[in-house]
């Protein structure tokens, strides 16, 4: 008979958010994202106490993924914030900081949790409708003819991201960069349904910044026994390709784990050998100039090929089969025992030699428009490097998310000073028929739009590290920091004037409805946010903080 | 061997404590719990049943307790909160009552009050819900029919998750499953759709995290979670080929025998195979297992989808919706015929999405965070668990009342329909308490009174709790109800016009309006007698060491895995 353990019971906590442990956490954890929010954010490093990699990075994501929470609740609102930044690669931060306002400041006003639900509901849905209405303030659209916005959308990510350590003309260069690859990702001239094209990343170590670059087609690393001449004495293109995705390498190892049985007289892998140098003389025969395998190709086919002028490329991998196949049009061909047949062959228009700093690839260039480009990346060092990729991915995919939402928001905390002074006015004046159509009174209301408001107002004032005021003008509802230099507001919309009535941001106000500024050509904002990622990540995280807040009771189970 | 003995003292205790628990998510004001283990795991509910089977319950007559929520959550999909509330709440009044008496109950004495609320349940139980509160519910109805027509069943799904996910979600997640059914029914036997989307709410549902739940949606046809190894664009109704093995297969123990020119052999062998697959004109090939990749080069060369990797159980039952020929040369192949075949981006993955010819549509359901939307899933299956029972208890009831043929085939719109004006769902937010709280303390007939008053007394406690945090209203709310009830009597023995009853609508001030099955709450309450009867004859606990064997020695294969393991859990968790 097996023993069971006598359990230990369960440690309850009733009314979580009322423990001040928790509440103490809370803050610790909102603490941490506001003061690595922004351009001027503070970088945060992560090593375990026993050694090993250091994370430098400022990041939701990066941060995120290796802190563990000992707190459930708290461990929910990482994993919702986790969960957003991987569909929309941005505003992880602006979510986190959010949320945990709406629920620090729903303690703080002491607001039932029902009310503060309905209201909360209620007001993000005035929110969506405001920002996708016409008359939004905070709402620039996207103009694809020209890629100064898309620029602007991908020097306002990069800016945001300290940790690449990047001056003001690598940011340029970078931002101008990305959008080139977004660009090159797009097919052109091709009708019915079309796919995204794709933008391979690879990073170099120990260079300057300003050696990265995009180039269009494929870049691979040169394979051992290559030599610029060989590749010159091919001539011009377009070549034929051919492309295996089995492996080459003249084992019987494939058949499984089973027992082999193998008759006397009989050289398995002999024949295998035979074989290959077989579809090697039907390949030469057939004039394929690029032969490719994913996986080992056999030493002796692979003489063979290089002696009849063919360029071989081996242990490809698997990521990299997926580009191949689209810039080339090659089917993968999986079986060396029959002949390759005629469709599988694909066509290349050129191949070269290319070194980017300190290394050498071959590009495969396409002969077709097949939208496939490749990103080399410099910087000094591996952290740096990796954050940078990691910000370039997110950025091409933020460009990628106005192609389904051709709009930006005003960065700089514009839009949430703008989008709170909008709220706070227009429930101002219906706030008794909106809270008797709630089911709440009206002081609650009141309260409940305040709490959503201040929470808003403190993602903007988190941008803000070095101990100044941030303020708002009375005027445009637009964010400044009170600096001689500068001369305009956080998003660069608004010119400085004399007469702008300014106030400090976290203090009270009259309401007033903000003015919109016509967008002309010439006066374009700076700084820009995704419009996509913000919206989803402004509902998500109302959901999320109602949520936090209907948990009344967490058992925990120690055993 | 130890010896506790069980007073209602403990009963009240351990219930007590459960109801402890319960208290904080019951109805729509109500809030959930949070289970986290330290594996990881995390369980957010509201789920009156998920929640009790969370907790580790130590005394057994706590676990006695559970055994008999979940019978009911079995019987009726509903009310295993209010179970608990009304438990605690008889128990109570029996306490109470005992203390009137000043002088304590003997364990006979118990017993036989048990007896007598068992024989409440029975009589008159049946006789008001009968005679006086399906009438007064079929009344109220029809009273309201222009406001509840052609919604009955938005209001049932209203009425069932309001109290069990956050005010906020419950609009939008009514709106998304009233839109799912009335998709996937689209004029057929209404009940049977019911029972088909109950059972098969698995493979009807898929998931998607990181967007609000505002972001749920219903799609036509039905989503694989997998992405096609092979995909070309095909046109109109397509031939698949289902297959359970790989092609390649060498299976297990076998030697393989390599002579002269095996490399042929092999790949002739294969290549046999694969042609006698174009001889079916086949399309498109389903496949559960992986497949080498000569059959994906195979495919791609003749334009043909290849989906690897689908679950087997969704294979089964595709292959079951869409009555699909099993080959008559290999077991492990089968044909079926698809409306048409496409790729999906769904929540940035591509997935393969499969149009049926029957109607069938899946329900995409979002939520932010995993935990968040385990929860939303848990509510929407109950949804249709909920819709079953009601619609089952339904159709076996009034066979005298309607005609043979119309039973077979019965609409949506017929059967909603038909259970509102039956008087088959009442108002949520306590009516059915009051109503039968009213008719049991007026009952003149009763040959109890005692026990009637008791349970009469108790079942206030759940309109009570619901608007706990606002007592005047609760009060407000009963006067007006009585008012109502007594101008309704009047008006009936009168005969004259019946009065507007506003009460359901008076309750729905700030929740939203729903309706709850009546027989559902009946059987609520029969449950809770049931129990009580349980736990009241129960005179003593023997804690003991030895393996417990109880009842007969010839159990089903089944009991004897469940009973001994549960038998030792008891001993071994001293109370």
């Amino acid at each position: 008979m097996s023993r069971i353990c006598k359990k230990k019971p369960a440690v309850c906590t009733d009314e979580p958010l009322s423990n001040s442990n928790i509440c103490q956490k809370i803050f610790l954890f909102r603490n941490i994202l506001s003061t690595a929010y922004g351009p001027t954010g503070r970088l945060k490093q992560i090593h375990n106490n026993v050694g090993g990699h250091v994370l430098t990075t400022s990041t939701s994501t990066a941060l995120l993924r290796r802190v563990d929470m000992s707190e459930p609740l708290l461990k929910m609102i990482s994993t919702a914030v986790q969960h957003h930044t991987a569909r929309y690669s941005d505003c992880g931060m602006f979510m986190g900081i959010f949320m945990l306002g709406l629920i620090e400041n729903t303690q703080k006003y002491n607001l039932r949790t029902i009310t503060a639900a309905k209201v909360y509901k209620h007001l993000v849905e005035e929110c969506n409708a405001y920002l996708k209405g016409d008359s939004c303030g905070c709402k620039v659209p996207v103009d694809l003819t020209s890629c100064d916005s898309l620029i602007a959308l991908a020097c306002s990510m990069i800016t945001s991201k300290p940790a690449c350590m990047l001056n003001s003309r690598e940011t340029q260069h970078i931002s101008s960069l990305i959008a080139q690859a977004f660009l090159y990702s797009i097919p052109c001239n091709s009708s019915g349904v079309t796919c995204f094209g794709r933008t391979v990343t690879i990073g170099i170590e120990g260079q300057s910044v300003s050696d990265s670059s995009v180039f269009p087609g494929l870049l691979v690393d040169v394979p051992e026994m290559l030599h610029p001449a060989d590749v010159e004495r091919l001539g011009s293109g377009p070549f034929r390709v051919v492309l295996f995705n089995v492996s080459l390498s003249g084992d019987i190892s494939e058949v499984g784990d089973v027992t082999l049985e193998i008759h006397r007289g009989v050289d398995p892998e002999r024949d295998l050998l035979k074989q290959l140098l077989k579809l090697g003389e039907q390949v030469v025969k057939e004039k394929v100039r690029l032969f490719a395998c994913q996986k080992v190709v056999h030493p002796i086919l692979q003489h063979y090929l290089r002696k009849h002028g063919v360029v071989v490329i081996e242990r490809l991998g698997l990521a990299l089969i997926e580009p191949f196949v689209q810039i080339t049009g090659a089917q993968a061909v999986a079986s060396v025992c029959s002949l390759v047949p005629t469709e599988a062959y694909g066509m290349v228009k050129e191949i070269c030699f290319r070194s980017c700093g300190s290394r050498e690839l071959l590009q495969i260039l396409p002969s077709k428009d097949t939208a496939v480009s490749t990103m080399v990346l410099c910087h000094r060092n591996e952290t740096m490097l990796e954050e940078l990729k990691m910000t370039c991915q997110r950025a091409e995919h933020v460009l990628r998310l106005t192609l389904r939402e051709p709009y930006a928001l005003l960065g700089g905390g514009c839009t949430e000073t703008l989008l709170a002074t909008h709220i706070t006015h227009m429930n101002e004046s219906s706030a008794a028929t909106t809270a008797a159509a709630l089911c709440v009174s009206q002081s609650e209301f009141l309260m409940a739009v305040e709490a959503f408001c201040s929470s808003l107002q403190s993602v903007a004032l988190s941008l803000e590290h070095d101990g100044q005021d941030c303020l708002i003008d009375l005027t445009y509802a637009h964010r400044w920091v009170p600096d001689i230099y500068t001369k305009t507001c956080g998003c660069g919309l608004v010119e400085d004037r004399s007469n702008l009535e300014k106030t400090p941001l976290n203090t009270a106000y009259h309401t007033f409805s903000p003015v919109s500024l016509k967008n002309s050509p010439d006066n374009q904002p700076r700084i820009l946010d995704s419009f996509s990622a913000k919206l989803n990540a402004l509902n998500v995280a109302v959901e999320m903080a109602n949520f936090v807040l209907d948990v009344k009771y967490i058992i925990k189970d120690i055993n | 061997m130890q010896e506790e003995c069980v007073s209602l003292q403990v009963c009240v205790s351990v219930v007590g404590a459960l109801e402890c628990v319960v208290r904080r998510c019951l109805g729509p004001d109500g809030g959930s719990v949070l289970f986290t283990r330290d594996t990881g795991e995390t369980l957010i509910t509201r789920h009156g049943q998920r929640l009790l089977s969370a907790l580790h319950l130590q005394h057994p007559m706590a676990r006695m307790v559970l055994d008999c929520v979940c019978a009911h959550a079995k019987a009726t999909g509903d009310g295993t909160k209010s179970f608990i509330f009304l438990l605690a709440a008889v128990l109570r009044g029996i306490q109470d009552s005992h203390m009137h008496r000043k002088g304590s109950w003997s364990v006979p004495g118990l017993r036989n009050l048990a007896n007598r609320l068992m024989a409440v349940s029975r009589k008159e139980l049946e006789d008001i819900t009968t005679h006086k509160i399906t009438p007064y519910a079929s009344l109220y109805c029809s009273l309201h029919s222009y406001k509840l027509e052609g919604n009955v069943l938005d209001l049932l799904i209203g009425g069932y998750i309001s109290g069990r996910v956050g005010i906020g979600q419950a609009d939008v997640l009514k709106q998304v499953l009233c839109e799912f059914y009335h998709k996937v029914s689209k004029d057929q036997n209404a009940a049977e759709t019911i029972s088909f989307i109950h059972s098969n709410f698995s493979f009807l549902h898929t998931t998607v995290t990181g967007l609000p739940i505002g972001c749920s949606e219903v799609i036509e046809g039905l989503v694989v979670t997998r992405d096609w190894s092979v995909w070309t664009e095909l046109e109109g109704p397509i031939k698949a080929l289902i297959l359970y093995e790989s092609f390649g297969a060498v299976g297990e123990n076998i030697f393989v025998c390599i002579q002269r020119d095996y490399v042929l052999c092999t790949e002739s062998i294969m290549k046999q195979k694969l042609a006698s697959l174009l001889d079916l004109q086949v399309h498109v090939i389903l496949s559960s297992v992986k497949q080498p990749e000569s059959v994906l080069q195979w495919a791609r060369l003749n334009r043909i989808s290849l989906l690897e990797c689908v679950d087997l159980p969704q294979l089964e039952f595709l292959s079951n919706i869409s009555t699909a020929e099993t080959l008559p040369h290999a077991a492990l192949q089968q044909l079926v015929m698809l409306k048409y075949c496409r790729r999906m981006q769904l929540s940035g993955h591509r997935y393969a999405c499969l149009g049926m010819f029957s109607h069938m549509h899946t329900l995409v359901l979002c939520a932010p965070a995993p935990g968040l939307l385990d929860q939303t899933v848990c509510v929407s299956q109950g949804v249709f668990a909920m819709l079953q029972h009601l619609s089952e208890s339904f159709c076996q009831k009034p066979a005298n009342t309607r005609s043979d043929q119309s039973q077979n085939v019965l609409s949506s719109q017929d059967l909603w329909g038909g259970i509102m004006h039956a008087g088959g769902v009442i108002p949520v937010g306590g009516t059915f308490e009051f109503l039968l709280h009213h008719y049991l303390l007026n009952e003149r007939k009763s040959c109890d009174p005692e026990s009637c008053r008791l349970l009469a007394e108790a079942l206030l406690c759940l309109p009570r709790t619901l608007y706990a945090h606002n007592h005047r209203r609760f009060l407000n709310i009963q006067i007006r109800f009585l008012n109502d009830l007594k101008r309704w009597d009047k008006t009936k023995e009168q005969e004259s016009e019946m009065p507007e009853l506003k009460f359901g609508f008076g309750l729905s001030e700030s929740s939203a309006l729903g309706l709850e099955s009546v027989s559902g709450k009946k059987q609520l309450v029969v449950s809770v007698l049931q129990c009580l009867h349980r736990l009241l004859c129960v005179g003593a606990i023997l804690h003991t060491r030895s393996l417990l064997r109880t009842g007969l020695q010839t159990y089903d294969e089944e009991d004897e895995e469940e009973k001994p393991e549960r038998s030792d859990f008891t001993q071994s968790t001293d109370a």
